[in-house]
């Protein structure tokens, strides 16, 4: 059971080992990177000064057989909110510390020599800090084939960082290698890896090498637990069919039926490409060129909503782009070219960069007159040789689209917060436009996933386009996901959660049995309560007022088509969303 | 909605998952030419869609209820129960 917590301090060079304190041992993921975010960093310090903190803590569920239990959460203060973050990513790094038995890793204060890069390295007995400086500059990627070469292949989990992150800029991800060894999971939001460079550590590995998987404290209630909420998952439409076909990115053509797929920097609804882009395109070319159109990021994942991208040759290009990634650098950017977006997708992981925000980043750039909208080999220019090489225009970019914008005179920046939006636009879609208005995180569709009920009729309805009952949706699902974001489950399991109580039940016998202490759900929403009070408390601290909870300006004036509709939930109603929490 | 006894041609795009009922329509619009009621209803029965099978169906692009009224040259997308993120 993951009971340990490590501190590793990067000026003295020194890795102690301490027992998760009694107040913390309900907590895990995001509950637990927020709580110790919470009580360890000062609100107001610089997040890449020697007060901040990089937090990583997987799932209270992590090492378990549970299906997709291993996502990770890594947690600081972000250089590009200036608030509290949590990101979360799935590979294989999540599952090798619930083996470890780690709790929590955190990196503390600067190094002495900001030329080294650390590797930081775990195993059954403890920790150790070797300084690799050849891994200087090299992207994640080819950090990967090195590590490889130093510490093996076998039972290796790697987090790594790329440039971008080595040059402490606000759009860096933290990758989490795959199952193949291959960086393709990111922690990307929020810049967490500008924070992991100002540390100075490259890479951190964990190495599972004769380590038994934890059996939890009672094996035999927890396999018929994590076999119910499997099967749970199976029968669900949503979990059990179409992501395991077409992945996230099924979502493509429906949002943009509904005329909320934000196209050109948020300018209309509607992207005339979308065919070209889509989930079942997707899908179809993966097929024809050989690849594998079903994957999953870690073992035991029952969903395996990734895949495989190869090229028209047949080689590797990258994880099949989700949603997300494929929205952000393709609709919003005019960009129909669904190989220039795999293009884009593996130099963002390579480089180290947050692909929603990157997409948000060269949107902006091109309604500034930095390159034409549509113009796909201009980005991955852009990327492989300003952002790689960290010139100034590099630099300017991979900073964010706020940064971004301001740079290039541009003032429809879709961003709260700092972080730029993902691929709903609010005034379509009302309910998500709350969430990123009032998440403690930014911008972030994760934080209270509204399109279930707003589009898709999961968990009941309410129309996007009204304005009524969005505000007491966006609060619930808050609750609820920064519950489930410190079980290490994935969100997908919240589409059948949503739908009956049977996985609510399934998902407490099985914090039940492989914790050893009692869950209900009502303990569970306590936790997603709490996290959720930590969260907005630092940020309250750190000098946010309610004026942050806001979407951008021009959401409130400019009509999007096709629905001609604007944001117009009033600020009053914002205010409501955490009346009750803060 | 009575029935019209007009003509009626929708632009159509189905999901791929229900490509088997009108194949060319899952890559991009193709236009369906109807008679009769003009009801997005209707459209999936002259389609021999299941109901159950068509969990969105948006109609130019506004969610529309299966018994709702669509107009001559309208837009309908349907698609099975999605998710996704
Ligand atoms: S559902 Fe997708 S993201 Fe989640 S663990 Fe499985 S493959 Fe990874």
């Amino acid at each position: 059971m993951n009971q340990k917590i490590y501190r590793v301090n990067v000026r003295d060079r020194t890795i102690t080992e301490e027992p998760i304190p009694a107040a913390y041992r309900k907590l895990g993921g995001r509950g637990l990177t927020s709580a110790l975010v919470s009580a360890e960093v000062p609100p107001r310090c610089h997040p890449l000064s020697s007060e901040n903190k990089l937090i990583i803590a997987p799932g209270l569920l992590a090492g378990s057989l549970a299906s997709t239990s291993g996502r990770l959460s890594v947690g600081g203060k972000s250089p590009l909110t200036g608030g509290i973050k949590e990101s979360n990513a799935g590979g294989t790094a999540g599952q090798a510390l619930g083996w470890l038995g780690i709790a929590a890793i955190l990196l503390e204060d600067l190094p002495e020599d900001p030329e080294a890069r650390y590797v930081l390295k775990f195993n059954s007995e403890g920790g150790t800090l070797e300084n690799h400086p050849e891994l200087a500059g090299l992207g994640n990627y080819a950090t990967c084939d090195s590590l490889r070469a130093i510490y093996g292949a076998k039972s290796t989990s790697f987090l790594t960082i790329g440039p971008v992150g080595e040059l402490k800029l606000a759009a860096a991800s933290i990758a989490v290698t795959d199952r193949e060894g291959r960086p393709t999971r990111h922690a990307g939001r929020g810049g967490l890896g500008a924070v992991m460079g100002s540390k100075g550590v490259k890479a951190i590995v964990l190495d599972t090498a004769g380590v038994q998987r934890p059996k939890g404290h009672d094996p035999k209630a927890m396999q018929r637990a994590s076999q119910r909420l499997a099967k749970l998952m199976a029968d669900h439409p949503v979990s059990g069919e179409t992501l395991p076909l077409y992945g996230t990115n099924a979502l493509a053509e429906v949002i943009n039926a509904a005329g909320a797929y934000p196209t050109r920097n948020f300018s209309t609804g509607t992207f005339e490409g979308v065919h070209k882009i889509s989930g079942e395109t997707e899908r179809d070319t993966i097929l024809a060129r050989g690849g594998n159109p079903r994957h999953g990021c870690q073992a035991g994942c029952t969903i395996q909503c990734s895949s495989i991208y190869p090229g028209a040759d047949g080689d590797y290009i990258s994880k099949g782009p989700e949603y997300e990634t494929v929205w952000a650098n393709g609709a919003n950017c005019g960009i129909d070219d669904l190989d220039a977006i795999a293009q884009i997708d593996r130099l963002d992981d390579d480089l180290g960069l947050d692909t929603i925000e990157m997409g948000c980043v060269f949107a902006v750039a091109m309604e500034g007159g930095l390159l034409p909208f549509g113009d796909a080999s201009g980005v991955i220019r852009l990327l492989d040789e300003e952002i790689r090489h960290g010139t100034p225009l590099g630099r300017i970019l991979a900073s964010g689209t706020e940064t971004t914008g301001r740079i290039f005179g541009v003032c429809r920046i879709p961003c709260v917060k700092g972080q730029a939006m993902p691929a709903y636009d609010p005034r379509s879609i009302k309910g998500i436009g709350v969430t990123y208005a009032t998440s403690p995180m930014g911008a972030d569709h994760t934080a209270g996933y509204t399109i279930a009920q707003n589009v898709l009729h999961v968990g009941g309805q309410i129309p996007p386009l009204e304005t009524e009952g969005q505000v007491d949706l966006s609060r619930e699902l808050q609750i609820a996901t920064a519950a489930l974001d410190s079980t290490g489950l994935c969100l997908f399991v919240a589409f059948p959660m949503l739908d009956g109580p049977e996985v609510a039940e399934a998902l407490m016998e099985l914090l039940t049995a492989y914790r050893g202490e009692s869950w209900t759900l009502d303990d569970y929403l306590a936790l997603g309560r709490s996290t959720l009070h930590r969260e907005l408390d630092f940020n309250r601290r750190a000098g946010f007022s309610p004026v942050a909870d806001r979407l951008p300006d021009f959401m409130r004036r400019e009509a999007l088509p096709p629905h001609d509709s604007v944001f117009d939930i009033p600020d009053e109603e914002l205010d409501k969303v955490h009346e009750t929490i803060r | 909605m009575k029935p019209s006894g007009e003509k009626i041609a929708v632009s159509l795009n189905l999901a791929a998952t229900l490509r088997d009922y009108e194949p060319e329509a899952t890559h991009g619009m193709v236009s369906v030419a109807l008679a009769q009621e003009n009801t997005a209803g209707y459209l999936l029965d002259h389609l021999r869609i299941p109901w159950r099978a068509a969990s969105f169906v948006f109609v130019d692009p506004m969610k529309r209820h299966l018994d709702d009224q669509r107009s001559n040259g309208a837009r309908v997308d349907i698609f099975p129960q999605i998710g996704g993120g």
